[in-house]
């Protein structure tokens, strides 16, 4: 077992893909000669060339439907949107190419792509550099959305993403890259649609994806004092879902609080205490809650910023609350 | 006319239970009184009998699986009759979950056109509700236990959030109606329970309370017990939570019981003799008789007389443990067949095999320690029954009668009662009786 940063397990996924497949490039903006701007993928143009680490002009739309007519080409491209604020130029190639072209071919086009992207606020970048619109993606079907909150879940998602025939949203968090944790040296995939209980508790299920997870798991620390035992589910993806780790999970503790860094209403969330309500009623003590974003363009300002996304204390409050 | 048969309530505090083995197949003849089924519970196994004569038509539950009590295990029809139409019984435990439902959904239809609402509408109130708010779960659990949404609100303080009757809230009052409740002996459904209003008492200005309240009972059973450790643990700690217990101790001369024992056995096999013990069960079997308000149930709904005098004696387990099983209806046995009853029911009970109506736990207890050497000791009731009788060793001591001392026979016993039923001046006159009738041991034969 190696102690490997999110960043580096990411690294170690995109050189693997490449190493192993001729077809498999990468291609976005400021990937190449800048080394991504998470540095994600430093030295890859020296190491790969020019032809498979490609920099491309601001412009998503155009960089992701090429990318989409590789894949429908043949190719396995992993494209880079340096942030899903951006994807927003590219949604109408995602949406409705990438994600129907299977089913509108009537299974004769595949697109295998993996997109990859950065979500979530937290960095001092404002309104319009600062979402988390993960949730959207996972509400299309045809798509695939990954949110893995560490190291070891990146690795094992992105080895399925690369291996996926059809496309991927692979969701990183711009505050994991520096993250730690151990990741097997031995190969392993994580398969979609499998949440991992991230730490087992008696008395409430926490359940979250991306960076909520080390905060919720956080948050059970917090509880700890209060005599709380909780749960925290880590969905690892939001399509497909597992809804059978979380329902178990809340057949057991009888409660639930579902966090994410998006904004409340009308999240994520809402969809997982949807399926809470329509599974597990009957084994609730309590409503389902959630707890998510400020309904805020999210602010410049470094305390009011602060106060628009969940933090442990505002989980452990609300899971509070259910007692 | 087919009837059902029904997972028993055997002991105030089981709510499920299992078919070990069914002793009777479908189509089987089975005859009313015959033992049709072994169920075990987290005290023993069982056999199961059956009330009625017939056909053993349909078997719903099979072996080895938990059903909660009041649950439809089989139907007995008569012969040749048609069988109804039944249902299988919810089997599975109640975590049972739904399929995985992971895969991407089908194309959404069309969206309906809705008209936008602002944000404040949807954060309006809670639902109307006329009580308390009770959890889902907490409706489950009360359902489960056959008490409706009703009594739930009129007997359950909720401690959650806003009053909110949650789970905790329920299971606690559950468990503290158990120890106020008559356990029931024939199997049938929970009995409802109608909500007691609180009485006040003429005189003293106290308020009677109401059955123990839910949530007041901090019971604590420790994790990880095997189930009979952990019905010990629940109960014994219910009833010194719940039964304020009072204490008489007498000092009972058996000289001459001693003797009429010897003699008896003298005539008798060695397997029907006579116990120091069985003297006890039948002296305090006479003492029930003639102090009818010791042969009572403590519940809820009032003190309740029973309509038969049933000693319960304490048998202590070879892996450990102990249980009390119930001799219904000894009042009227001669001491040879109180006896045999008392041999023939702890050796059953050493074996896991008693009979619903012998593990009910009603029945004063008599709990006697005397192989083991010691001088007295003091028993826990156990709910709903009115007391229990603790008995030491018969050990040779010097008295004093008539100016001289001389060695006696002597025996301590020591009454706990429920001080709610009685008062100890009657647990004094109850003992004197026990020790009367001990101390002219010829009265034993009447």
């Amino acid at each position: 077992m190696a102690q490997l940063t999110y960043r580096d397990a990411i690294r170690a996924g995109l050189e693997e893909a490449l190493r192993s497949n001729p077809e498999v490039f990468i291609m976005g903006e400021d990937v190449g000669a800048y080394g991504g701007s998470y540095a994600v993928t430093k030295g890859f143009m020296e190491e790969y060339g020019e032809e498979r680490i490609i920099d491309t002009p601001i412009a998503e739309s155009g960089f992701v439907g090429t990318g989409i007519g590789a894949a429908i080409a043949g190719m396995s491209p992993i494209v880079e949107i340096m942030t899903i604020n951006f994807s927003l130029l590219a949604m109408d190639q995602i949406v409705h190419i990438a994600a129907k072209a299977r089913y509108m071919s009537g299974g004769q086009i595949s697109v295998p792509i993996v997109i990859r992207t950065v979500s979530g606020g937290g960095n001092m970048l404002a309104a319009t550099h600062s979402q988390s619109l993960e949730g959207w993606y996972a509400r299309v079907p045809g798509l695939k959305v990954v949110t893995p909150s560490n190291a070891a879940d990146a690795l094992g998602l992105l080895r399925s993403a690369v291996a996926d025939p059809n496309p991927v949203m692979f969701v990183e968090h711009s505050l994991l890259y520096g993250s730690r944790s151990e990741v097997p040296d031995e190969h392993y995939t994580i398969p979609f649609g499998s949440a991992r209980v991230a730490r087992s508790g008696a008395d409430v299920s926490i359940i979250a994806y991306l960076r909520r997870v080390p905060i919720s798991l956080q948050a059970a620390e917090l509880l700890e004092d209060d005599g709380i035992d909780a749960e925290v589910i880590d969905l690892r993806t939001l399509l497909p879902l597992d809804t059978q780790t979380f329902i178990d999970s809340v057949h057991k503790t009888n409660r639930a609080v579902v966090v994410e860094e998006t904004w409340e209403f009308g999240g994520f969330a809402g969809e997982v205490i949807a399926q809470i309500n329509e599974k597990a009623f009957d084994s609730l003590d309590g409503p389902a809650l959630r707890v998510g974003g400020a309904n805020v363009p999210t602010p410049y300002s470094r305390p009011l910023e602060l106060l628009t996304i969940p933090t442990p204390e505002m989980v452990a409050d609300k899971v509070r609350s259910l007692f | 006319m087919a009837s059902d048969v029904i997972m028993p309530q055997m002991g105030f505090d089981m709510t499920e239970g299992m078919v070990v083995r069914w002793l009777k197949h479908e189509g089987d003849t089975v005859t009313r009184g015959e033992m049709i089924a072994e169920i075990e519970t987290d005290k023993a196994t069982v056999e199961l009998e059956a009330y009625e004569s017939g056909v053993m038509a349909r078997i719903l539950v099979p072996e080895g699986v938990m059903v909660p009590v009041g649950e439809t295990i089989g139907l007995i029809t008569a012969p040749g009759e048609d069988v109804p139409d039944v249902t299988t019984p919810t089997l599975s435990p109640p975590v049972a979950a739904p399929p995985a439902d992971s895969a991407p959904p089908a194309p959404p239809a069309p969206p309906e056109p809705v008209e936008a609402a602002p944000v404040a509408e949807a954060n309006r109130g809670e639902a109307p509700s006329t009580g308390a708010p009770v959890t889902p779960v907490a409706r489950r659990i009360a359902e489960q236990a056959g008490l409706s949404v009703a009594e739930v609100q009129a007997n359950v303080t909720g401690t959650g959030p806003r009053g909110r009757i949650t789970r905790g809230d329920v299971e606690a009052y559950l468990e503290a109606r158990g120890a106020a409740q008559p356990e029931s002996v024939t199997p049938q459904a929970p009995t409802q329970v109608e909500p007691v209003a609180p009485e006040p008492v003429p005189d003293g200005g106290l308020t009677v309370a109401e059955p123990p309240a839910a949530g007041a009972v901090g019971i604590v059973v420790p994790a990880g017990l095997p189930p009979m450790r952990q019905a010990i643990a629940r109960r014994m700690s219910l009833s010194k939570l719940t039964a304020p217990h009072y204490y008489v101790t007498v000092e009972i001369d058996m000289t001459r019981a001693i003797q009429m024992r010897a003699e008896i056995n003298e005539e008798l096999d060695a397997e029907s003799r006579v116990t120091v013990n069985d003297l006890v069960i039948k002296a305090v079997a006479m003492a029930l008789r003639s102090h009818s308000h010791f042969n009572v149930t403590v519940q809820a709904e009032g003190i309740i007389p029973n309509p038969t005098v049933d000693v319960s004696i304490a048998v202590a387990m070879d892996g450990g443990g102990l249980i009390a099983p119930s001799m219904p209806d000894i009042g009227d046995a001669s001491l040879v067949d109180t006896a045999a009853r008392s041999r023939d029911l702890s050796g059953r009970a050493r074996e896991g095999r008693l009979r619903p109506n012998e593990v009910s736990g009603v029945g004063f207890a008599v709990s006697n320690l005397g192989m083991y050497n010691v001088k007295d000791f003091v028993a826990i009731i156990t709910p709903p029954n009115a007391g229990a009788i603790a008995v030491g060793s018969v050990q040779s001591t010097p008295v004093v009668q008539d100016g001289q001392v001389v060695v006696a026979e002597m025996m301590s016993a020591t009454l706990s009662a429920d001080h709610r039923a009685t008062d100890g001046a009657e647990g004094a006159r109850f003992m004197n009786e026990v020790r009367r009738v001990l101390e002219r041991p010829s009265l034993l034969l009447l």
